[in-house]
């Protein structure tokens, strides 16, 4: 916490806090003020009142200043360009011009003008100028908020600031335009702001550049914006100085302003939740906005303002040894980041502290960066050569410089220089020589498995009395599973380096990673980026994306965003497109529902029931879950749904689930099923996990995994789960419970959209028998089966299950309709041949009759219909009585 | 509407109009003090940052920490000899360079300096010599 909001009651001499919601403190009795870890800033209507009319004065002064410098540089111009062309026509023979003043008249309004451009230049000096900066403050200390939470404030070591005197020319001049009658136009004054440049790319890059538009309607009127006393204008100034130091300003600015009217006023949040988005986003483009205009001063190196960062210079080279050899196969980062603005190693800061301090030591300073593909190791070692570049390094690492080894054109140039070892000892003894090197290695598990053909000695192997004996910092970047694989067996190695875990950036540091590369991206695509769909992208990366982490999934995300943006002749890159790539990328549908997709949703239910019949319950619990999952309001961290079908043999356990992917996940064949009678021994985890053995050929086997990896938006299921040994079935307490596995080789595999439905049938006599008894005893049987199933299946296994369903066994009634759900598949199959076919009333029923087996369920009937019914029909084709175009009835006599 | 001076009471005119006064007058002594300390001031942060800038791109301080040693760290005597001698031949001529270009900044902030009087003498001189 950096800052805190409060007031103070002059009658009773109290100190309050004001914490989420934002008074518009229109009493004199309550003065509001801002405290920093520096400042204590605050503000009078009496000041206000004396600058407003001072500034009135300073404005005509201003206007008359402009007047006059315009009337005496104009002459003076013309007169001093006159001048010059017949100087030049004089020096080459020529005839002057027509026109040629008297030199007294050249010279009177060449001095004049050198007065008005004086004029000029301190009067646009003046304007940039403001009387007091906000100090950057540091965070507050717990102590001093409770102090200050508890009524007590001593302000005596902060610097007392008058808010008034931070406030800039632009939005002086917006507030004064915007009182009328000394009171402040809330809706003028918002009016006002929206002609501001700064305010139009804050809206534009927000993507809600139709927001002045609103103006008028929907609640953004002058009564939803009133005008208050002047006295409520010190809580919108506070409330500004505190956005100034959120967005890292010095003083208070126009946006500060525009987003403090969307703290303060109801109609003006409810706008931004309506375009679903929140002040942070303005805050980050304000935020984004000043650091693009500290970018543009740090090209100008002669800005004493600007920190400037030594390059070394012409005899920087002179001072290392000769690197001849190794200037081939390495490149100088401290040199290459010297040209660099952007920022590298954001989110990182607190590693390269560590990274720092172990280089510094005399002794074991050798460092390696441990961490995920696409955490931004690489890019912490162009941060560390930033941060010497800047100075900002402990003392004994000053004027060093970082020498990134490229391996691989080591080991391609080694057939030029001899041998691989003969090549490395030569680069090392440079290295050694040159004196002042840190050697960076990206992806350092390169040197071991490589190997000189001659010796037969490992990089790793040739570089040991190196890293041993501390010749140079050497720092390397390696994955976990990299480590684990080559590092983890040589102990020597191992020992030689400091770990330094670098974990996934925050999605603050993303979000700030993104933003310095908007620039560059806009450029190479020709599009512009709208801060929301950074958001977005950072947001879906972290929900959808598991092979990659932040800050590189997100960044994949905007650049395939992009890419896809440029070959469609877009030029906006918003949220909707991001939502779009994601889809295709992980074939999950992120986007919002549309209207199409909404109807479908509503009508799943009714599709199901049709084609899976008497399973009413099992099917409305499904589609309860699916609801829930699209609409974005389930649990993300576990998957869509997790169901356990309880039922005897063909009653469309695995049939519902069938149906689900087909008409849900638009895909029958993408179901991944799993029949768990094959999983009957402990060894048959290798099946789901994937192979323990490292060697590529075992790897080739599809395991679940691979699966669930390529089509993560399914449904899994799970057959006969009685039939898996004991410690497969534990495998799946996590999946159940977190929605994920981790597989043998230590990639973890998410399962959070997909719908795990496992079925059993265990309990299938009882309720075959409760039916054979009375159709009424199924609730009793029902609650047989769960206790069965307690006794066969652990607890902690069924506890995390959404929902156990119990499909109750087929009465004729479910049976004649399945009867004619299957005549309708065989009408359908003939339609294509052009052949129609109808039953007679009472087929169906006379089929499921004759067809019925107890404990058999809906088997039965699809082999009598494809026995008795497609026999038939084909048996006629062949015959020539039914032929392409004709019509058939299927008659009572033909099945009895 | 915003209030005019001719909509004050005769109070709150004197008010404005010392207030004005006091406003010009603070315009002139802001003029001056902005010419003659803020913008000096500013130019000489800016000759400071060419100093740096310089050394820095000719290597003169650098080169300073490090006289003695020896030419690419070859330290053989020939290593040695040549990188001092190399340091003595190109030092003078780097400082050369760099003190040239600040006697040029400082000889532009003395003209900065002379401007406001200069532009009166030439004012006055040419108004004299249309007078004449």
């Amino acid at each position: 916490m950096k800052t805190i909001l409060g007031y103070n009651d002059k009658t009773i001499n109290k100190y309050g806090t004001i914490e989420s919601k934002l008074p518009m403190l229109i009493d004199e009795r309550y003065e509001p003020f801002l405290v920093t870890s520096k400042q204590f800033i605050t503000i009078r209507t009496q000041q206000i009142s004396q600058q407003r009319q001072k500034f009135q004065i300073q404005e005509s002064i201003r206007t008359f200043k402009n007047i006059l410098s315009t009337i005496l540089i104009i002459p003076g111009t013309l007169a001093a360009i006159i001048y010059t062309i017949n100087f030049f026509l004089t020096v080459s023979n020529t005839a002057q011009l027509p026109i040629n003043p008297p030199e007294w008249l050249t010279n009177l309004t060449f001095w004049l003008a050198v007065f008005g451009t004086m004029i000029l230049w301190h009067d646009t000096y003046r304007t940039q100028q403001i009387r007091t900066r906000i100090q950057e403050p540091e965070e507050l200390a717990e102590q001093d908020v409770e102090t200050i939470r508890r009524g007590q404030l001593n302000t005596t070591r902060l610097q007392n600031v008058n808010c008034i005197d931070t406030i800039d020319n632009e939005s002086e001049r917006f507030i004064n335009a915007s009182i009328i009658q000394n009171q402040i136009s809330i809706y003028l004054l918002l009016e006002n702001l929206l002609k501001d440049p700064d305010i139009i790319m804050l809206l534009r890059r927000s993507d809600i550049e139709s927001f002045k538009d609103e103006l008028g309607k929907n609640e953004i009127t002058p009564k939803k914006l009133p005008a208050y006393p002047l006295s409520s204008l010190r809580s919108i100034l506070i409330y500004a100085a505190e956005e100034a130091i959120l967005t890292g300003s010095d003083r208070i600015e126009t946006y500060h302003l525009f987003i403090t009217l969307f703290k303060v006023f109801p109609v003006l949040i409810k706008y931004l939740k309506r375009q679903k988005l929140n002040i942070q986003v303005f805050r980050h483009v304000s935020e984004w906005i000043i650091d693009q205009r500290i970018r543009s001063q740090k090209t100008r190196i002669f800005n004493p303002n600007i920190p400037y960062y030594r390059t070394g210079g012409i005899a920087d080279s002179w001072i290392y040894g000769y690197t001849y050899v190794l200037s081939h196969y390495s490149k100088d980062l401290t040199q290459a980041m010297a040209k660099e603005i952007s920022r590298y190693g954001i989110g990182h800061e607190s590693e390269m502290d560590e990274i720092f301090s172990t280089l510094s030591k005399v002794s074991k300073n050798n460092v390696l960066l441990i961490g995920e593909s696409g955490t931004g190791k690489s890019s912490i070692a162009k941060g560390l050569a930033q941060r010497i570049n800047q100075g900002k390094v402990p003392k004994s690492l000053q004027d060093m410089r970082i020498i990134q080894l490229d391996i691989n054109s080591l080991i391609a140039g080694s057939s030029n220089h001899g041998n691989l070892e003969a090549l490395i000892q030569t680069t090392m003894k440079e290295l050694s020589k040159a004196g002042n090197s840190i050697l960076y290695i990206d992806e350092i598990q390169e040197i071991i498995p490589t190997k000189d053909k001659d010796s037969q000695q490992s990089i790793a192997g040739i570089l040991l009395p190196y890293i041993l004996d501390n010749k140079f910092p050497i720092i390397g970047t390696i994955t976990y599973a990299d480590y684990k694989k080559f590092f983890y067996a040589n102990e020597s190695l191992r020992q030689s380096f400091q770990k330094i875990e670098i974990r996934e950036v925050s999605p603050e540091a993303a979000f700030e990673i993104l933003t310095t590369r908007v620039n560059e991206l806009e450029e190479i695509y020709d599009i512009e980026i709208r801060f929301p769909a950074i958001l977005t992208s950072i947001e879906l990366a972290q929900r959808y994306v598991y092979d990659r982490k932040l800050p590189d999934s997100a960044v994949n995300i905007i650049e395939s965003s992009c890419a896809s943006l440029q070959n469609n002749n877009e030029k906006i890159l918003k949220s909707s497109h991001v939502s779009r790539t994601v889809s295709t990328m992980t074939q999950i549908p992120v986007e919002d529902v549309s209207a199409e997709e909404a109807t479908n949703l509503l009508t799943l239910e009714e599709k199901m029931k049709e084609q899976v019949i008497g399973q009413d319950d099992a099917i409305h619990q499904i589609v309860e879950a699916l609801k829930r999952a699209r609409t974005g309001i389930r649990d993300r961290s576990k998957p869509i749904g997790t169901f356990l079908f309880l039922g005897p043999t063909g009653v469309g356990k695995t049939h519902l689930a069938k149906t689900i992917a087909k008409e849900y996940f638009s895909n029958e064949k993408d179901l991944i099923r799993l029949d768990m009678s094959e999983y009957k021994e402990i060894s048959s985890i290798e099946k789901i996990l994937g192979s323990t053995d490292s060697n590529e050929l075992s790897q080739t086997s599809i395991t679940l995994l691979d699966q669930v990896k390529r089509n993560p938006y399914t449904v899994v299921l799970l057959d006969e789960i009685e039939k898996a040994h004991t410690q497969v079935l534990d495998l799946f307490l996590q999946l159940l419970d977190e929605g994920r596995l981790t597989s043998n080789t230590g990639e973890t595999v998410n399962f959070n959209n997909t719908v795990i439905i496992c079925t059993s049938n265990i309990g299938s006599k009882t309720l075959l028998d409760s039916l054979e008894k009375d159709e009424t005893m199924f609730e009793e049987a029902k609650d047989r089966v769960i206790l069965e199933l307690r006794q066969k299946v652990k607890i902690e296994f069924l506890n995390r299950f959404d929902k156990i369903i119990v499909f109750a066994p087929h009465n004729m009634d479910n049976l004649e309709k399945i009867a004619i759900l299957l005549l309708k598949n065989v009408r359908l199959r003939l339609m294509e041949k052009e052949i129609t076919i109808d039953w007679e009333d009472g087929v169906a029923r006379l089929i499921a009759s004759k067809a019925y087996q107890p404990g058999l369920g809906a088997r039965p009937i699809r082999r009598f219909i494809q026995d008795n019914i497609e026999g038939l029909i084909a048996t006629k084709m062949l015959q020539g009585e039914i032929q392409t175009g004709s019509e058939f009835t299927i008659m009572k006599n033909m099945i009895e | 509407m915003q209030q005019t001076a001719l909509d004050q009471k005769p109070e709150a005119k004197e008010k404005t109009v010392i207030l004005s006064l006091a406003i010009i007058t603070e315009e002139f002594k802001d003029f001056f003090r902005w010419w003659y300390i803020e913008m000096p001031s500013l130019f000489v942060g800016f000759i400071k940052r060419v100093l740096i800038v310089s050394d820095d791109t000719f290597s003169i301080s650098l080169l300073f920490k490090t006289f003695f040693i020896p030419w690419h760290r070859d330290t053989s005597w020939a290593g040695i000899f040549f990188g001092i001698t190399i340091r003595i031949i190109y030092l003078p001529i780097a400082i050369s360079i760099t003190m040239s270009i600040i006697l040029t900044l400082v000889t532009l902030l003395i003209i900065w300096a002379l401007m406001p009087p200069l532009f009166l003498f030439f004012l006055f001189r040419t108004i004299f010599i249309i007078e004449q």
